[in-house]
């Protein structure tokens, strides 16, 4: 499949060299260390990691949405040819929402509860594309018929708190569409829904975006998400992109111990040894001088606790940061032994 | 080893022999209904019957507002059920005064679905396992104090988190902590209310693999409520689906995995997101939206977003039936163990909507 080749000469975002501190002095948390990815256009980018790791800092910060009491340090964020930290607060504004746009994980959340749902997306039209109110309507109604809203003129007449999650949902996703913006970024955007309406909706997004062209930015700690959907991803841990490649790749020649711990944890039935990976997160108020995973490392190393190591390419498009990688997946090293869960004794 | 669970029971039910054969919970005909007015009732829970044998695991699942967690609830008597019976070791619990009851909570105890809300944070950890001993069994403080410590290490903590508070707790430490206190006084039954929602891939298969330990080393019984459908797959024998506050499949979980039989069981598992690269399934989706609850459809409760739904669906309701040995369907359209055909290109037809559903519900 052409899609998992290395995206083009110019990608649509890059992301350099990211890093984002909250707070300042002894208290301070680094929170993004020199993150760094590509999107191109038209992928569907996932961006996998557990919570804390720092996942929606990146795609915040790469839309100048920092949380307060958050600095960005050093990187450079440059979009379709354009270096975004020069921007002013007026130009950001008119690149977020119809260049790129943003579907977060609670579509209620990011609803307004006062507003009819046909208003507020005129409103959403109209800040960036000078037309009649009427227009503007029209254009809203067009966008509530393409994602397969059952009779859009009444639903734009209500308002959101008549709506099930995953309808709020589609309404949130025509929103962020209405524009036909070059990037998506969806935050989790199925969290917390039930089965049927997580793979319906994602259907739906996935369907969208692949007919118009829109480079999708798919947030998400769900490895099933990232199976279906994507064809890229990039996994983090602790602010640190570990491992940047094809999902083919990630799934089935993962590098990093920790993603091959976290592929372990899929429950496949009669799995025999598994990768023990879980533990507490990591402190990120103290800086460590090497690698960051290593307190969970089952395969670490002295090496490990003294020098950080560099996000290096181990074959062609395949990125794991990982001093021992190279011989984690040549099989050189097995997973070391460790204390199985043993069944308790009975004493009643 | 089945002889010495049985001369087990035999002592602890001060010499009355249980009928060896009888399931450890036997559910009939449940309801628990929620008034919301004069007029309207929920139906969350709506004619259930089922079975848990002594030592095996059931997995209920289905979508949020199914009454799951209200069957799960009823269970245990945490609310009371508005009709049926519930036998606990063929004795019935319906019936049974909060003193009677109280009696046996010892030997049925639940973990909740929130780790963090579900621990009384000004409690240290060792105070909070301790409270179901102090509450429910006579031990005193030396025995107590050894029961906690031994729990706190089945559950792999060590002693020093006794002394931590919950919010100084990883959210699978804190999952640990409601797993101790639930089987701390060695209860035969355990409820567990999505026991891994909110758990990070890696805390989580471990949570799985230490309760499919600790399941084996007491001989326990789970009712494990999820929509976590990997995640009961893994723990679970059989399987139990709810739509609607009924019970539409029950069977053991291999084979419901591998050869769904009701429609909506076909359609919640095709819209798992498997993994694996490649391993995407064809979906199979119902029409429309869940009616309310308020104003649950006639007949079959699917049948307005059934694709093989039939006129008699629309009027006769649907009796759990068996179509293999120890495997039950409520459908009609399903006879054998055979996939059901599932019309490529259907399109719903006449269904529900939710507005419609929810302007029944205003009105």
């Amino acid at each position: 499949m052409p899609q998992h080749e290395r995206p083009s000469a110019s990608p649509l975002l890059t992301i350099d060299d990211l890093g984002v501190v909250f707070g300042s002095g002894s208290k301070s948390v680094q929170a993004l260390d020199g993150v760094s990815l590509e999107i191109g256009r038209g992928e569907s980018f996932g961006m996998l990691g557990e919570t804390g790791a720092g996942k929606s800092l990146t795609a915040w910060s790469a839309v100048g949405l920092l949380p307060f009491g958050a600095e960005r340090v050093r990187g450079r964020i440059v979009y379709d040819g354009q270096e975004l930290s020069g921007l002013s607060e007026t130009e950001m504004r008119s690149l977020r929402g119809r260049e790129i746009a943003i579907v977060l994980q609670n579509a209620r959340g990011a609803l307004s509860p006062t507003t009819r749902i046909g208003d507020q997306m005129a409103y959403a039209y109209r800040a960036h594309v000078a037309c009649t109110k009427e227009e503007a309507y029209e254009r809203a109604l067009q966008g509530l018929r393409d994602v397969g809203i059952p009779d859009p003129k009444r639903r734009a007449r209500g308002y959101a708190h008549e709506l099930s999650l995953g309808m709020g949902q589609r309404v949130v996703i025509a929103m962020a569409l209405l524009h036909d913006p070059k990037l998506l970024i969806a935050d989790e955007p199925t969290s917390g829904l039930d089965v049927t309406i997580q793979a319906e909706v994602l259907d739906l997004l996935h369907e969208l975006v692949r007919d118009k062209g829109t480079a999708l930015w798919l947030i998400t700690h769900d490895l099933g998400v990232i199976a279906s959907y994507c064809d890229r991803a990039a996994v983090m841990f602790a602010g640190e992109v570990v491992e940047r490649c094809s999902v083919d790749d990630l799934f089935r020649d993962p590098r990093h111990p920790y993603v091959k711990g976290l592929l372990d944890s899929r429950l496949p039935e009669g799995q025999a040894e598994r990768l023990h990976i879980a533990g507490p997160p990591p402190d990120l108020t103290t800086r460590v001088p090497g690698c960051r995973f290593a307190y969970r490392c089952p395969w670490v190393e002295q090496q490990c606790r003294d020098a950080a190591p560099p996000l290096q390419e181990l074959v062609r498009g395949h990125e794991a940061r990982c001093w021992v990688a190279q011989q984690v997946a040549a099989g050189e090293r097995r997973p070391p032994d460790r204390e199985r869960p043993i069944a308790p004794e009975v004493r009643r | 080893m089945s002889e010495r669970r049985t001369a087990a029971d035999a002592a602890r039910n001060n010499g009355r022999p249980a009928d060896p054969a009888a399931p450890l919970v036997r559910v009939r005909a449940l309801m628990r209904h929620f008034s919301l007015d004069r007029r309207h009732r929920v139906k969350a829970v709506d004619g259930v019957d089922l079975d848990i044998p002594k030592g095996t695991a059931l997995g209920l699942v289905g979508e949020s507002g199914s009454g799951k967690t209200t069957l799960g609830r009823c269970l245990l008597r945490l609310i009371d059920p508005s009709d049926g019976s519930i036998e606990f070791e063929g004795r019935e619990l319906t019936d049974l005064g909060a003193r009677d009851m109280r009696a046996l909570r010892s030997r049925m105890q639940m973990v909740f679905q929130d780790p963090l809300g579900s621990l009384d944070p000004r409690q240290r950890v060792f105070s909070i396992v301790e409270e179901p001993l102090l509450l429910l069994t006579d031990a005193d403080r030396e025995e107590r104090r050894r029961r906690v410590v031994e729990m706190i290490g089945h559950v792999r903590l060590s002693e020093a988190h006794l002394e931590r508070y919950p919010h100084q707790l990883s959210g699978g430490q804190q999952q640990r902590v409601g797993i101790a206190r639930a089987l701390v006084t060695r209860p035969e039954l355990c409820v567990l209310d999505e026991p891994t929602s909110a758990l990070d891939w890696p805390v989580r298969a471990e949570i799985l693999e230490l309760l499919a330990s600790l399941r084996v080393g007491f001989g326990l019984s789970y009712l494990v409520i999820s929509h976590d459908l990997a995640a009961v797959r893994r723990v679970c024998d059989r399987i139990a689906v709810m739509y609607m506050g009924r019970i539409v499949e029950e069977g053991p979980t291999q084979a419901l995995f591998a050869r769904p039989a009701h429609p909506y069981t076909t359609a919640l598992l095709s819209a798992r997101l498997e993994p694996e690269v490649g391993a995407r399934a064809a979906r199979r989706r119902l029409g429309g939206d869940v009616p309310s609850p308020v104003a649950p459809p006639s007949g079959c409760r699917l049948h307005p977003r059934c694709p093989i739904a039939v006129e008699d669906c629309r009027r006769v309701p649907q009796e759990l039936l068996p179509i293999a040995a120890d495997h039950r369907v409520a459908c009609m359209r399903v006879t054998g163990d055979d996939a059901i055909d599932w019309p490529p290109d259907w399109q719903p037809g006449g269904d529900l909507k939710l507005t419609d559903a929810r302007e029944e519900t205003g009105g």
